[in-house]
């Protein structure tokens, strides 16, 4: 059984980002830490490397993927694996996570987060796959709830039951996105509070915040907004029944400046401050 | 094709199923600008997803369909900054990005790969009677792409000098183009895609051919104007070469007597290795 209490609580972070690169490097903000993006860094050298060392000199970082394709049909890749493996060694990142989902086919690349059928069957094929990769990997591995936009006729269980499934079965942690399940909630209409409170909260190790578009009729994971309220809700609920984990703040798109989404991401202190308050009542 | 032995076959059923569905061309577009599906295509996709509170199963598995060609023309509009210009977004998605995926779909799990092909594509597929300086534009926009990318290899020692095949590193790459090329190329991408549509393009004189390495370092491009003697060396350690085999390449009246010098020159920048390597 995995235990959260091993697992280091990093304070909150956000994305490390290209387009804030010069901005940190130049003056080096007292952040608790950063996730960078696995794929950006698995082939880089030069400039790049040179700037992730003088990352690593000064904060501790996490690995995020989102290439792996677990639930994919494909076998998989043990050369993308491997190099996934080197960077969490250098990095020394103390967990590596990627999402619950898949997004190949055939040797091809969708470069998106696909939905799986949530049927037993596939959550026994995904779970041998994520006990795998975290086998090879050597450090704790987290699968992350996506957004979805489309549910299967041939569903056998609800999203928080496939995803407790494949985690328990693989022995796994749970990386838990709260924009994710709202933006879920919004399109298959469930109420988050049945969807997190029928999860493993123990097996959480990092929680994810960003914001979202909503369309009305439906809502897109879009990392380029700020959280809204209803996610901020759903943040402090879970964060106190955690025990205390790693916070980031997602913001891939309409970029704010560092300082901007700095500080976005500092609202999840005052939320964890009030939740702590409310549950010593 | 390979495939996990132990994917259960009705996953692997739905996967390709709905991958192709994914990847449909996006044609007509509802008020949601979700793509809207022929009426056998929409009773498949009601067989099999279920409807959202607000959405009709084909569209919810359309955004799937609408944000993979949404993310993907995206990404291939920023890789092309000159045929971006050059045709505008419709045209260029159109035209160029959305026949190039249906032949060429991304087999490398590193999203800036995606246009690496463009230039080949333009080669084999297009045909009209812009097609050279598309090709050329496609061409630079792609050398820029990849020479970013591109990782350093490890130098060879000096012991390796005479014995060894050479690669060219990664980071730099030969290229001939008709007239002024990068000036125009400039000019363009100084102003937004949208103006292009409004105003004439810059003139270029194409009557000269000329002959260029790129090479990126130290964060910047760098280039210079070669002869074509020295493209064809560099290409022979494009794909692999040992001193001797490149000089056999070209004759002697071309370099005049200077393969040495040229050879220690690029040596000296650092543009050599001798570990092979594969783009895609």
């Amino acid at each position: 059984m995995p235990n959260q209490k091993k697992i280091p609580n990093l304070g909150i972070g956000i994305g490390f980002r290209p387009i804030h690169y010069a901005e940190i490097c130049a003056h080096w903000p007292p952040i608790d830490w950063f996730e960078l993006i696995s794929e950006n860094f698995l082939l880089a050298s030069g400039e790049t490397m040179e700037r992730l060392d003088r990352l690593l000199e000064r904060y501790p970082v996490v690995l995020h993927g989102v290439t792996l394709a677990i639930g994919s049909a494909d076998p998989l890749d043990f050369d993308y694996l491997k190099k996934l493996k080197a960077l969490a060694r250098k990095t020394k990142a103390p967990w590596v996570s990627d999402h619950l989902c898949w997004g190949k086919l055939a040797g091809a690349h969708y470069h998106d987060l696909l939905p799986l059928p949530q049927r037993r069957d596939v959550a026994a094929y995904v779970a041998e796959r994520a006990r795998i990769v975290q086998d090879f990997l050597e450090v704790p591995f987290a699968l992350e709830n996506v957004s979805s936009y489309a549910g299967y006729k041939e569903d056998e269980m609800s999203e928080w039951e496939f995803y407790r499934t494949v985690v328990e079965q693989a022995d796994i942690y749970m990386m838990l996105d709260v924009n994710n399940i709202y933006v879920s909630s919004r399109n298959h209409g469930f109420a988050p509070k049945e969807y997190y409170s029928q999860l493993p909260l123990e097996r959480v190790i990092q929680i994810h915040l960003a914001g979202h578009s909503d369309y009305g009729a439906y809502c897109l994971d879009t990392h380029d907004n700020q959280v809204c309220d209803e996610v901020w809700k759903i943040y402090a609920e879970v964060y106190p029944k955690t025990k205390g984990i790693s916070t980031l703040l997602e913001w891939d798109g309409r970029f704010l400046s560092f300082e901007a989404t700095w500080q976005e991401a500092l609202k999840a202190k005052e939320f964890q401050s009030q939740a702590l308050l409310e549950a010593a009542r | 094709m390979n495939f996990d032995p132990k994917v259960p076959s009705s996953l692997l059923e739905m996967q390709t199923w709905f991958g192709e569905i994914a990847r449909r061309p996006l044609r007509e577009l509802d008020s949601l600008r979700i793509p809207l599906y022929e009426a056998s295509m929409e009773e498949e996709i009601e067989r099999r997803i279920s409807a959202g509170p607000h959405l009709k199963p084909a569209q919810r598995i359309g955004i799937y369909n609408q944000q993979y060609w949404f993310r993907l023309f995206t990404l291939l509009q920023e890789a092309y900054p000159t045929l971006i210009r050059l045709f505008g977004y419709d045209d260029f998605n159109d035209l160029i990005a959305e026949p190039y995926l249906q032949k060429y779909s991304d087999l490398h799990w590193s999203i800036p790969r995606l246009g690496l092909r463009l230039p080949q594509w333009i080669e084999e597929e297009y045909k009209e009677d812009d097609r050279l300086l598309v090709l050329q534009a496609a061409q630079v926009d792609e050398i820029h792409e990849r020479l970013f990318l591109a990782p350093r290899l490890p130098l060879p020692k000096k012991s390796d000098f005479w014995k060894k095949t050479f690669y060219l590193q990664p980071f730099v790459s030969a290229i001939s183009l008709s007239g002024d090329f990068f000036s125009f190329r400039e000019e363009l991408i100084k102003e937004d895609p949208l103006y292009w549509e409004e105003n004439d393009f810059p003139k270029i004189d194409g009557s000269q051919k000329r002959v260029f390495a790129l090479s990126y370092r130290q964060g910047s491009f760098w280039k210079e104007e070669i002869n074509p003697a020295q493209k064809t060396l560099l290409q022979a350690f494009e794909k692999g070469a040992s001193l001797a085999d490149a000089c056999s390449q070209i004759e002697e009246d071309e370099a005049e007597g200077k393969i040495g010098d040229w050879f220690q020159n690029w040596a000296a920048k650092g543009w050599f290795t001798t570990e092979a390597f594969r783009w895609v």
